[in-house]
């Protein structure tokens, strides 16, 4: 049964917007990683989306998934800290390509679109419940 | 048909149901354009400008087997500008704005609706519903 | 001649059975007998079908169609095959309605027949 209008839409939306701000909130995180698993600093992550032609609906609407998240290979700073536990034999440290300012926007961006579609979901249920009302 | 159907067949009836089915699609629209406000190079949907001119035509000639037959379909709108670069022209209030409109133009249908019923239920048993 | 006690009833609260299509037939044919007696009784009627019992034929076979309709949005709602929870709603509603009609037609004729059977004693 399908009866909340559009849920398989909003479901998708929910979802992707979910692991942009998860992705976000890890990049913040690592903002200082000079040194990963794979021995190198921290590379900042993508979340790429697109759009999907969503079959329950039908009609050309579309719901939305994650297409790739991608590691972004622009290089971070390189800071002289002869100090740093993972200074080169130059002195200088690789910090992470994460601008904190810019993963807070993106974070507030999709943490909006997130609940928006929230809202699309609040809607929905109202049109059901004043749905199965009709008549009573 | 005729005892049955004509209990049903007027045009207000005819027109609030046929207005139900367009609200219910329109926010499939919404939650389409909704679901997609980051999706590079998406367009907005809704239902076509032909058909909004269509649909005030037809209900002033109040005939219900033509507002029955009115058949709304989603259409791109290419018109609405991109104010982004990567083409993407929907505009979240705005959605936002039209979601809630909708749910109440639905509501309000289904209380005419609701009213309709209630109404031929009275005339027939004679008792309040 | 049809004796008012063979309306079926419930033995226990003498309510009327239940209002299915075929018990609303039964109903019809049984009414039925009243053109009959009066037929006996000398009144006349012309040569060819009887309108009433077409009209209500129809009626009867109206209203179970606007049931299947129900039936069949409500099925599409259940097998997620349509998105319009509105429109079984509302079908359910329009075959509850005609019959309701059916049934207080139902219970007009069976007032009346009980009158007339009252009157010619």
């Amino acid at each position: 049964m399908n009866i909340l209008g559009a849920s398989s839409i909003t479901g998708s939306a929910l979802d992707a917007e979910k692991i942009r701000v998860d992705i976000t909130s890890q990049n913040i995180a690592n903002a200082n990683t000079t040194k990963g698993i794979d021995g190198k600093a921290y590379q900042r992550k993508i979340v790429a989306f697109e759009s999907i032609l969503d079959a329950a609906n039908g009609n050309g609407l579309q719901g939305v998934r994650v297409s790739e998240i991608s590691a972004d290979q622009a290089k971070g700073e390189l800071i002289n800290n002869p100090q740093h536990p993972h200074a080169d034999k130059d002195g200088n440290v690789q910090m992470p390509n994460v601008n904190v300012a810019f993963e807070m926007v993106d974070m507030m961006t999709a943490t909006r679109s997130y609940e928006a579609n929230l809202a699309v979901v609040r809607n929905a249920r109202q049109l059901a419940n004043q749905a199965l009302a009709i008549g009573r | 048909m005729e005892m049955v159907a004509s209990l049903f067949n007027s045009d207000n009836y005819t027109a609030v149901k046929k207005m139900m089915d367009v609200a219910a699609l329109r926010h499939a629209a919404i939650a389409s354009n909704i679901a997609n406000v980051s999706t590079p190079g998406y367009k907005r949907v809704d239902l076509g400008r032909t058909f909004e001119q269509e649909l005030i035509k037809t209900n002033d000639g109040r005939d219900a087997a033509k507002i029955a037959a009115l058949d709304p379909l989603v259409e791109t709108d290419s018109l609405t500008p991109s104010t982004r670069a990567d083409g993407n022209n929907v505009q979240l209030d705005s959605e936002l704005l039209k979601l809630t409109t909708n749910t109440m133009n639905f509501d309000a249908l289904s209380q005419f609706a609701s009213g309709s019923l209630k109404q031929l239920r009275t005339a027939i048993t004679g008792r309040p519903a | 001649m049809i004796p008012i006690s063979s309306i079926p009833t419930n033995s226990f609260t003498g309510a009327a059975a239940p209002l299915t299509m075929r018990n609303f037939q039964a109903d019809l044919e049984r009414t039925g007998g009243l053109k009959e007696s009066a037929l006996a009784s000398g009144a006349t009627q012309g040569v060819g079908e009887d309108p009433f019992g077409t009209m209500m034929k129809k009626f009867v076979n109206d209203v179970d169609s606007k049931m299947k309709v129900s039936a069949t949005e409500k099925n599409k709602v259940m097998t997620g095959e349509s998105t319009n929870l509105h429109q079984a709603v509302i079908a359910g509603q329009e075959s509850s309605v005609a019959f309701t009609l059916m049934v207080e037609l139902r219970n007009k004729l069976v007032e009346s027949y009980q009158e007339l059977m009252r009157a010619q004693v």
